[in-house]
C-alpha cells in the first residue's frame, strides 16, 4: 500500500489565536527582585521546597508531644501549635468562665510546665516552631522561652514564629484580651525583646487567613492584612527599631480557598503591594521589601456533609498555595471541619504535600502560571482593587483608626453575607450541602475530647505547681508588671520591658492566667462592637421562593402579635468565631425578625440573662468549638432556674449527629448545622412559635 | 491613583538580570546542573520561563467557549443494572457516559433506557466488532445518534489484545461498512501506551502514527467523508501535572497539523482519565490525591470530556463510594474552583507554551521515524513499537526502584501498619497466563506491582 509522504509536515504557526493579549504593567518582574511577583526568593522551590508545617493541637501537653513526635518521623519538618480558648484569652483552666472550654480546639496551657511536656524530647533549638497566639503572647512566649532554657537551649537559639497579630482578632477572630491600643504595646515589647536577644525568631505572622474564613473576598483579605503589617511596621519604628531590622522578621498568613487561579493572584499581588507599601519607608536593604508566607487550605471551604469530599477540596487549594510560591503550607484534614484530625486524616493530610512535592514535578520551575492571560489578568485587578481599601485605611488614618470605627469587621461581615445568599439561593454550589446531598450521610469516626477530663487534669497540675512554688516570689514578679505596664502607659521607656518581666514571672511558675491578670488590671478587658449588617443578604438572595416565604411568615406573625419576632443569637464560651453567627442573624434581620446579639464570651447564666432581659422568644446558641453538650444544656437549666422555660432553645454550627437525639432531650427545639439554608430555619422557627 | 502606574517605583527585571542573580546565589555551582531539570522524554526544564520564551512560538491557543463534560464509565455486564446505574449517575452530576459492553449479548434497548439522548453523549467501548450491533444502537438512538461516539479502534485492539478482532481484512471491511453509517466512529485509545510505561513524546507520536492509520484508510476510500469524520482521541493522564497539560495542548496542535494534510476535520475530541500506572495498593488514599490532580491536569489541557477513576479501582469491584468520590472531584472542579469558566487558564502561560511546543516537536520528529519506517501497523507487527514503549517503562521502573521516582506511601513514606490482604477484591497485578497471538500484545503496568505482591507476601 502506498502511504502519503508526511516528512514535510510542521506545526502550524497559529490556530485559534483570537484572544487578545493586551500587556500589563506588572508582568515583566522577576522571583528574588522587587517587588517579587513572580516568588521571594530567586530559586525558589528548585533548590528548597515549601516547608510542611501541620497546625495541631490536643487538649493536653502529652498527646500533642506524642503526635509531634509522631509527625516528624513521618516526614513533617516544623512544629506548630494550637492553644485551646481559654489559653488564648487569658484564663487558667480552673477558671469559673471556662468550663466548657478547655482542651477545646488546642492544647492547654497554664504555666511553663505544660510548655515542658509540649517540649519533652524535642531539640528547640533544631526544629522550627510556630505558636499561635495572639492575645496571650507574653506569657506564652515567656513559657517558651523558659522552657527551651530550662531544656539547656539559649533563646538565641529557638527558630520559629508567633503569630502576634492582634488587630486581626478585633476584626474577625475576637481571641483578644485587652483593648486595641495597649495591645499594640504590648506587640511592641515583643518586637524590642524578641529583635535584641532572639535574631532567629519571627515575632509576627500577620495574618489574612481568619479574615477569609470570615468571608473576606481575596483583595479585602489582602488589603487589610497589608495594612495591618504597615500598622506593626509604625509600631515598630515607634519602638525605636530600624524598618531594615523589622521589616525582614516579618511574615504572612493566607488562606487558600477554592477560587483557585483568584488566590495564585492574590499571593502574586500581595507580594508587589508589600514591596510597594515598605518602599515608602526608605529601606536600605532589599530584603525589607520581601513578603514570605505561610498558607493554610481553607478550613470554611470544608463540609461535614459527605467528608471524603474534603480530600480533593484541600488538593486544588495546596496547589494553589503552591503556585502562588508558599513558604510553608498546612493542609487540612478531611475532618477538620468537625474535630481536631484523627491520625488516619492527618496522614492524609500531610500526603497530599508529600505527594505535590514528590510526585507532581510542580516544584521544577518558578511560578509556572506566569504569562497565563487569566492569572496575569486577575493578579493585576485585585492588586488595584486591595490597593483601593488599603487608601481607604490609611485616610482614616490607619488600621488602628479603622478598627475602632469597626469598618473592617463590617465589611468583612458583609461580604460573608452575601456569599451566604449566594448559597442559599443556589448561585454558589457546595457539593454535598446545596447540591447533590446524600441521602443517608456514613458515620466518620472522629476525635472526641473528654474536656471534663483534660480540665481536672490541668485544675489538679496547676494546685500541686502551685503548692511546690514561692509564693511570695510570685507576687512580687507579678507586682513589677503590673507596675512596668503602669509605666509604659505614660512614656516610651526602653530599660524595662514586659517579655523579661513575664519570663522572670515564668520562671516562678507564675500561671497564664495570673500573669495575663496582673496586665488587666491596668488595661481592663476589651469588649467587642456588636453591630449588627443588614439589607446585604435580602439583596443577594433577591427572589428566592424560601426566602420569601420566610418572610411572608415574619410578616403574618407581626401583623397578628403587633411585634416582630424576637430571636437573641448567642454565641457561648471563649469561641470568637463569630462569621456564623452574625450571618444567621443578619439574614433573620433581613427576613423579618427582631434580632438581638448575645456579647462574646459569656457563660451560660449570662446568656439566659440577656435572653430574658430582652425579653425573647427565642434563644438561638451558635456552638463551634464542640462546647454544645456542656454549655448549651446549662443555658437551658438557667432559664429554666429562673421561671422561663418558655422561651425556646434553638442550636447552630458543628453539632455530630450522635449528639442530636441527647440536645432533642435535653429541651432543645431545633438543630441547624453548616448547609442549613437560613430561610428554611427560619419558616421551621416561625411554624414552631406560632404552634 | 491610576492602574497603570501602580509598581513604577520598580523597573523591570529581564531574563538576563534574574538568571545573573540566580548565577550570583549559586556562588560557583553549575547553572544547568543545578537549575535545570530534564523530563523523562528529555526535555530540559528551566528555572522560569518569560515572555522571551513565547517569541517565535505558535500562538497556540485553544478554542475557548467550549465546556468540558463529566463522564462516568459504566462497565455494561448486565444491560439493566447499568441502565440503572447510568440513569442513577445523571442525576447526581455526571453529564456523559462511556459504556463498555462486553458482548453484543448485551441489549442496547435495555442499555439505553430512559436516557436522555438529546442531551447526554454516549461513548461506546465494545469489547467486540459487530456491524449488527452498530446497526442496532444506531437505530435506537435515532433521531439523537450524534450523541452516539462508537469509537471503534481496531488497531487500538490489535495492540491491546494482540489479535484482530477477526482478521485485518475483516476488521478493515467491517469498519469500512461503519464509516457509511456514521461519523462519530473512530477512537484511538492512547492510554494503553502510557499505562504501559511510553513516555510522553511516545504517547504522542504513537497517538499520531495511530491514527494515520486511519486517515490513509479513510484517505483511499472515502474521501468525500473525510470532512465529517470526527477523531476521538482517549488519553490518560499521570501525574506531571504541567507536562501533562501541555500533552493535551500538543495533542490538538499535532493533530491540527495532520488532519490538515488530509483535509481531515481539524478538530479533535479528546476524552482524559487517569493514569493506572502510578495508582498503588498501599496507602490507597493517595490515589485521590493522584487523580485530583491529574483530574485538574484533564481540565486545564482542554479536554472535551473526563472520567475519573475510582482510588479503589485497581483492587475493588465497582462500588458507590469510590465512584462517588470520584465523581465529585470533577463536580467540585467545575462548580466550586471555577475550572469551568476558567479553562482557559493555559492561555498565555510562558511555561506551558514553551513545553507543549517542545513535546509537539519531539513528538512529531519521532511520528516521522515512524512513518518512514513503514508506519505504525508495520512497526507493530516488526515488535519495534512495544520495545521502545518497554524501554522506557524500564526506564521508569528502574528510577522508581532506586527511590529516585517516588510514588508517597509506597516507595518513600510508608505506612508500616497499612494493610491491605483481606481488602482486595479483584486480582491487582498483571495477569501472567500467556496467550498465542498474532503479534506481542502492549501490557499494561503499575510501578508498585513488585513492591507490592512483596509487602503482600510479608503481611
Amino acid at each position: 500500500m502506498s502511504r502519503k509522504n508526511l516528512q514535510h509536515i510542521q506545526l502550524k504557526k497559529s490556530i485559534n489565536s483570537n484572544v487578545e493579549n493586551k500587556t500589563l504593567e506588572h508582568v515583566n518582574y522577576a522571583a528574588g527582585i522587587p517587588p517579587y511577583l513572580r516568588g521571594p526568593y530567586a530559586t525558589m522551590y528548585i533548590e528548597k521546597p515549601w516547608t510542611i508545617r501541620q497546625y495541631s493541637g490536643f487538649s493536653t501537653a502529652e498527646e500533642s508531644n506524642l503526635f509531634f513526635k509522631k509527625n516528624l518521623k513521618a516526614g513533617q519538618k516544623g512544629l506548630s501549635v494550637a492553644f485551646d480558648l481559654p489559653t488564648h484569652r487569658g484564663y487558667d483552666s480552673d477558671h469559673e468562665r471556662v468550663i466548657g472550654d478547655v482542651g477545646k480546639a488546642g492544647v492547654a496551657i497554664d504555666t511553663v510546665e505544660d510548655i515542658k511536656t509540649l517540649f519533652k524530647d524535642l531539640p528547640l533549638d533544631k526544629l522550627s516552631v510556630s505558636m499561635t497566639m495572639n492575645g496571650a503572647i507574653l506569657p506564652i512566649v515567656a513559657f517558651f522561652i523558659v522552657a527551651a532554657e530550662e531544656q539547656g537551649v539559649a533563646k538565641e537559639k529557638l527558630t520559629g514564629t508567633i503569630q502576634n497579630d492582634i488587630l486581626k482578632e478585633y476584626m474577625v477572630r475576637n481571641t483578644y484580651i485587652y483593648p486595641p491600643e495597649p495591645s499594640m504595646q504590648i506587640v511592641a515589647e515583643i518586637f524590642k525583646y524578641t529583635h535584641k536577644y532572639m535574631p532567629k525568631f519571627k515575632s509576627i505572622s500577620i495574618s489574612g487567613y481568619h479574615m477569609h474564613e470570615a468571608g473576606a473576598t481575596a483583595a479585602t483579605e489582602l488589603a487589610y492584612t497589608l495594612a495591618n503589617g504597615i500598622a506593626y511596621i509604625k509600631t515598630a519604628i515607634k519602638a525605636g527599631l530600624e524598618i531594615d531590622e523589622i521589616a525582614p522578621s516579618l511574615s504572612f498568613f493566607w488562606a487558600i480557598g477554592m477560587d483557585h487561579f483568584s488566590e495564585i493572584a492574590k499571593m502574586r499581588a500581595a507580594r508587589m503591594l508589600w514591596a510597594k507599601l515598605i518602599k515608602q519607608f526608605n529601606p536600605k536593604n532589599d530584603v525589607s521589601l520581601r513578603l514570605k508566607t505561610h498558607c493554610q487550605t481553607s478550613g470554611w471551604s470544608l463540609t461535614e456533609q459527605d467528608p471524603f469530599n474534603n480530600v480533593a477540596r484541600t488538593t486544588i487549594e495546596a496547589a494553589a498555595a503552591i503556585f502562588g510560591g508558599t513558604q510553608s503550607l498546612h493542609t487540612n484534614a478531611l475532618d477538620e471541619a468537625i474535630a481536631l484530625p484523627t491520625d488516619f486524616s492527618a496522614r492524609i493530610a500531610r500526603n497530599t504535600q508529600l505527594f505535590l512535592q514528590e510526585e507532581t514535578q510542580i516544584t521544577k520551575t518558578i511560578d509556572p502560571w506566569a504569562g497565563s492571560h487569566l492569572v496575569e489578568n486577575l493578579t493585576n485587578e485585585i492588586a488595584n482593587k486591595a490597593w483601593q481599601i488599603i487608601k481607604e485605611a490609611e485616610n482614616l488614618g490607619g488600621m488602628l483608626n479603622a478598627i475602632k470605627a469597626n469598618i473592617p469587621k463590617q465589611k468583612i461581615e458583609a461580604e460573608a453575607a452575601k456569599k451566604q445568599a449566594r448559597i442559599d439561593s443556589n448561585k454558589d454550589t457546595i457539593l454535598g450541602v446545596n447540591k447533590y446531598q446524600l441521602k443517608k450521610e456514613a458515620p466518620l469516626s472522629v476525635l472526641e475530647v473528654n474536656n471534663t477530663a483534660v480540665r481536672e487534669q490541668q485544675i489538679k497540675n496547676l494546685n500541686t505547681i502551685k503548692k511546690l512554688r514561692d509564693g511570695k516570689a510570685v507576687k512580687i514578679a507579678l507586682e513589677k508588671i503590673t507596675t512596668a505596664a503602669k509605666q509604659l502607659e505614660k512614656e516610651n521607656k526602653t530599660d524595662i520591658n514586659l517579655l523579661s518581666l513575664c519570663i522572670n514571672a515564668a520562671k516562678e511558675r507564675a500561671t497564664l492566667g495570673e500573669i495575663s491578670y496582673a496586665l488587666e488590671t491596668v488595661y481592663g478587658r476589651h469588649i467587642g462592637n456588636n453591630q449588627l449588617i443588614s439589607g446585604i443578604y435580602s439583596k443577594e438572595i433577591k427572589n428566592d421562593s424560601s426566602f420569601n416565604k420566610a418572610k411572608e411568615l415574619a410578616a403574618y406573625y407581626a401583623q397578628e402579635l403587633g411585634k416582630k419576632p424576637k430571636i437573641m443569637i448567642a454565641k457561648v464560651g471563649q469561641d470568637g468565631h463569630d462569621r456564623g453567627a452574625k450571618v444567621v442573624a443578619s439574614g433573620y434581620k433581613d427576613i423579618g425578625f427582631d434580632v438581638v446579639i448575645g456579647s462574646l464570651f459569656q457563660t451560660p447564666k449570662e446568656i439566659a440573662t440577656q435572653a430574658i432581659n430582652n425579653n425573647v422568644i427565642i434563644l438561638g446558641i451558635s456552638s463551634l468549638a464542640g462546647g454544645h453538650k456542656t454549655l448549651a444544656i446549662k443555658v437551658i437549666e438557667e432559664l429554666q432556674k429562673k421561671g422561663k422555660s418558655n422561651i425556646k432553645v434553638i442550636i447552630g454550627g458543628i453539632i455530630p449527629k450522635k449528639d442530636h437525639q441527647f440536645l432533642y432531650d435535653s429541651g432543645i427545639v431545633g438543630i441547624y448545622g453548616p448547609g442549613t439554608r437560613i430561610s428554611d430555619a427560619a419558616i421551621e422557627i416561625l411554624q414552631n412559635i406560632t404552634d | 491613583m491610576s492602574d497603570s502606574n501602580l509598581f513604577s517605583e520598580f523597573p523591570e527585571v529581564s531574563a538576563k538580570a534574574w538568571k545573573q542573580h540566580i548565577q550570583y546565589n549559586l556562588q560557583g555551582e553549575d547553572y544547568n546542573e543545578k537549575m535545570v531539570w530534564e523530563s523523562p522524554e528529555g526535555i530540559k526544564v528551566k528555572p522560569f520561563y518569560t515572555s522571551d520564551d513565547l517569541k517565535n512560538k505558535p500562538n497556540y491557543q485553544v478554542a475557548t467557549n467550549k465546556e468540558w463534560a463529566i463522564a462516568q464509565t459504566i462497565y455494561a455486564g448486565n444491560a439493566t443494572l447499568a441502565n440503572e446505574k447510568a440513569l442513577d449517575v445523571l442525576k447526581r452530576g455526571t453529564e456523559s457516559i462511556i459504556f463498555i459492553v462486553p458482548s453484543n449479548e448485551i441489549k442496547i434497548e435495555h442499555l439505553l433506557k430512559n436516557i436522555y439522548l438529546e442531551h447526554t453523549k454516549i461513548y461506546f467501548e465494545l469489547q467486540f466488532l459487530s456491524l449488527e450491533y452498530i446497526h442496532k444502537i444506531l437505530n435506537f438512538a435515532t433521531p439523537h445518534k450524534n450523541s452516539i461516539y462508537l469509537n471503534i479502534d481496531i488497531i487500538g485492539n490489535l495492540a491491546k489484545t494482540g489479535n484482530w478482532y477477526f482478521n485485518l481484512k475483516q476488521d478493515q471491511n467491517t469498519l469500512h461498512k461503519i464509516l457509511k453509517l456514521h461519523t462519530t466512529v473512530f477512537s484511538i485509545d492512547t492510554t494503553l501506551y502510557q499505562n504501559a510505561g511510553a513516555n510522553i513524546t511516545q504517547q504522542l507520536a504513537y497517538a499520531l502514527a495511530h491514527a494515520n492509520e486511519y486517515l490513509n484508510i479513510l484517505d483511499k476510500s472515502e474521501v468525500a467523508l473525510n470532512k465529517e469524520h470526527c477523531f476521538t482521541f482517549k488519553v490518560a493522564i499521570g501525574s506531571n501535572y504541567f507536562f501533562e497539560i501541555a500533552k493535551l495542548r500538543a495533542l490538538r496542535l499535532l493533530w491540527n497539523s495532520l488532519a490538515s494534510e488530509y483535509s481531515a476535520k481539524l478538530t479533535c475530541t479528546i476524552i482524559a482519565v487517569p493514569t493506572k500506572r502510578n495508582k498503588t495498593l498501599y496507602d490507597y488514599n493517595t490515589n485521590m490525591l493522584r487523580t485530583t490532580t491529574e483530574c485538574m491536569a484533564a481540565v486545564l489541557g482542554n479536554a472535551d470530556v473526563i472520567s475519573n477513576m475510582p482510588y479503589d479501582s485497581i483492587f475493588h469491584k465497582d462500588n458507590e463510594f469510590g465512584e462517588r468520590i470520584a465523581r465529585n472531584q470533577l463536580i467540585l472542579l467545575k462548580e466550586e474552583a471555577s475550572f469551568i469558566k476558567n479553562s482557559n487558564a493555559a492561555n498565555g502561560s510562558y511555561y506551558i507554551t514553551s513545553i507543549s511546543h517542545e513535546i509537539a516537536e519531539k513528538s512529531l520528529a519521532l511520528f516521522k521515524s515512524v512513518e518512514a519506517n513503514g508506519g505504525f501497523l508495520k512497526q507493530l507487527k516488526e515488535h519495534s513499537i512495544q520495545k521502545k514503549i518497554k524501554e522506557s517503562a524500564l526506564k521508569e521502573q528502574d528510577l522508581f526502584d532506586k527511590g529516585e521516582k517516588i510514588v508517597v506511601g509506597t516507595n518513600k513514606y510508608i505506612n508500616e501498619q497499612d494493610k491491605v490482604k483481606n481488602n482486595l477484591e479483584i486480582f491487582p497485578f498483571v495477569k501472567t497466563k500467556v496467550r498465542k497471538t498474532l503479534l506481542e500484545p502492549i501490557i499494561e503496568k503499575r510501578l508498585a506491582e513488585v513492591i507490592e505482591q512483596n509487602r503482600l507476601e510479608d503481611e
